[in-house]
């Protein structure tokens, strides 16, 4: 359905688009004549579950609501009301290297991978490390603990299994992170949204 | 009859909403030139809320000017808040507002008994304030405006400029934000009358009552929020200073119905001017979009925003209480280390 | 304290400068996405460390390199600061 707000004097636009939104219309487009508008219409479109997508024709601005299927909040995790479930997510690394093949790519790419997660704005909530992965916070790159510890500043949990690091011998040199243990490992994953394996 | 007509219906932006953005404002007068006198020590420079003109080493002149298309439907109120508003900028430098002369813009249509009572309002305002209105200057426009240019005094020693806010001190701010929202929502009928009652109570309040409390305390620096919101202020505040201030979000306070509006989109028009120029200024954090948006509200006759000593707020913050519309900590002040101004917790 | 990314034509390249760096620590990272080169593995070092760096590499044969200075803090810009090309 199309509804016709040019001309019309904030906040009108949004109350017309709003009107037709509580009524359940799934799909509708606003033609409004100024940015402000396409700007307050944006914001009711977040607030109420949908998605926008904007055309310029003629001067005029055509503002385009679709329902999303499964109606999410975007919002940032900050408010109480919401779990910890809010779209975060955990990285597990279950050896100290990444993928198959040549083991000292392999353990370039684990570098690389740790340091891209610490420079995101977007952390992982926990990092797990099981197996030969317990190498990594228990080991000598210089640059992998420091990645750890930058991410670990930012708030990221960094869980060690112990009996890992155990049958490895390297429980003394631990360098960052929590020793775990299987149930808080697994309770840890279920609770988050997903589960990253490098 | 007066009540009869809404003026808030002929009006496209509501109240100091419709205020030229800061920065388009700097751009203006890029070029022009200005005359030095030493006796101006506050002039345009440092974007503060009024000028002040020595006159002898006890004495200097503070002027001011405001006006703006309504803000109430009501004449009457209409009236009251602008001269309220006008008042507003006398009180953030610390003086006593003395003269005043009208400035009023009505449509040829507008009935005289609304005009009579639009500057009844104005007039009752700044009686209540000790002034006078010795004069003024009216024209026909489609749309009605109405605000006033005060004159009044204050002790050159004792001047409080909004650009002295020192490391260490608190921010205090003595009227709830927004105001800017409720209004632009309150011309589509979305607000119920107790809460645009108490925004119209709120604004026009006068800021005299905060500054009579003020002036007894070690005050840094002071600026009244008004049209670039809170801010635009804090980011004048901040730089004309040389500071960076912590907004603390939690603590701040709002109008009933506020925070739902800005989620919905209801925002004025002068929201994303402000935003324009001070986002720059400003790290917003994990501090989501509609509150944000709420603190580059513009308010119309919003209330003192007080950067005192840390050894003193908790004193002023008390006596506030009661006293004032709101009295709420802002934030902090503290040292300036580069990157932005502001930082939104 | 300023970095300067170097960026390889070859992962191999990429991993033996690593070793040929190694003693002044060299940040290994995914290639920006703001630089195209021919392989997704560079590398971050001091800028104090150019000209030791440059010459090591050259050393142990490693020609084909790029080497970019960083700037900015949120946005980061990476500008070129020297070449080398197989003749």
């Amino acid at each position: 359905m199309i509804i016709d707000a040019t001309g019309k004097v904030c906040p009108m636009p949004v109350i017309m688009a709003k009107k037709e939104i509580d009524n359940g219309a799934s799909q509708i487009t606003v033609i409004v004549d100024n940015k402000v508008a396409v700007e307050n219409l944006t914001r009711l479109a977040v607030d109420k579950g949908y998605s926008t997508s904007i055309t310029e024709l003629d001067n005029l601005f055509h503002v385009n609501f679709l329902k999303n299927s499964h109606v999410e909040k975007v919002t940032k995790c900050d408010c109480a009301e919401f779990s910890t479930k809010c779209d975060n997510y955990s990285v597990f690394i279950g050896k100290d290297y990444v993928g198959d093949g040549d083991k000292t790519l392999g353990s370039n790419l684990m570098a690389m991978a740790i340091y891209t997660l610490s420079q995101e704005k977007d952390i992982p909530e926990t990092i797990i490390f099981m197996n030969s992965g317990v190498k990594l916070p228990a080991g000598d790159n210089e640059q992998v603990i420091q990645s750890l510890s930058q991410l670990a500043a930012k708030g990221c949990q960094i869980l060690v299994c112990g009996t890992c690091l155990n049958y490895y011998s390297l429980q003394e040199n631990l360098k960052i992170g929590k020793v775990s243990n299987m149930y808080e490992i697994l309770q840890k994953m279920k609770d988050s949204s997903k589960v990253i394996t490098l | 009859m007066g009540n009869d007509i809404k003026l808030t219906k002929l009006a496209k932006c509501a109240g100091c909403g419709a205020k030229v953005g800061a920065g388009k404002l700097a751009q203006l007068l890029e070029g022009i030139k200005f005359n030095y006198d030493p006796n101006l020590l506050v002039g345009f420079d440092k974007s503060d809320d009024a000028s002040v003109y020595k006159i002898s080493d006890d004495l200097a002149i503070v002027q001011t000017i405001d006006f703006f298309p309504p803000i109430a439907d009501d004449p009457y109120m209409f009236g009251q808040i602008a001269a309220t508003n006008a008042l507003s900028d006398i009180y953030a430098m610390g003086g006593e507002p003395k003269l005043a002369l009208n400035v009023m813009c009505i449509p040829k249509d507008m009935p005289d008994d609304a005009v009579h009572q639009l500057l009844a309002g104005g007039y009752d305002k700044i009686y209540e304030a000790g002034a006078l209105i010795s004069g003024g200057h009216s024209i026909f426009d489609d749309e009605p405006k109405y605000g006033l240019s005060v004159t009044g005094f204050v002790d050159p020693n004792k001047i409080m400029t909004n650009s002295n806010a020192k490391p260490g001190d608190m921010l205090i701010l003595t009227k709830p934000l927004g105001l800017g929202i409720v209004t632009t929502a309150a011309k589509a009928d979305l607000v119920d009358k107790e809460t645009l009652d108490y925004v119209y109570k709120i604004m026009s309040t006068l800021n005299k009552y905060a500054r009579d409390i003020m002036v007894k305390y070690d005050v840094h620096s002071c600026t009244d929020v008004t049209g670039f919101g809170l801010l635009g202020h804090l980011s004048e505040m901040a730089e004309g200073s040389d500071v960076h201030i912590n907004v603390d979000t939690k603590n701040l306070r709002f109008v009933d119905g506020a925070s739902d509006f800005a989620k919905m989109g209801i925002l004025p028009e002068g929201m994303y001017r402000n935003r324009e120029f001070a986002e720059k200024f400003v790290d917003g954090g994990n501090v989501e979009t509609y509150l944000q948006d709420m603190l580059y509200d513009p308010q119309t006759s919003g209330g003192l925003l007080i950067s005192v000593s840390k050894s003193d707020y908790e004193a002023l913050l008390s006596e506030l209480e009661g006293a004032v519309p709101c009295a709420m900590v802002v934030g902090s002040v503290e040292k300036y280390s580069g990157g932005k101004r502001i930082t939104l917790l | 304290m300023s970095r300067l990314v170097i960026v390889f034509e070859s992962t191999h390249d990429a991993i033996a400068a690593k070793t040929a760096l190694q003693s002044i620590k060299p940040i290994v990272l995914p290639t920006p996405r703001e630089i195209s080169s021919g392989c997704g593995i560079a590398l971050m070092i001091d800028s104090s460390h150019l000209c030791f760096a440059e010459d090591s590499l050259r050393n142990n044969n490693i020609i084909n390199f790029s080497t970019y200075e960083i700037c900015g803090e949120d946005k980061k810009q990476y500008i070129k600061i020297g070449s080398e090309h197989s003749e």
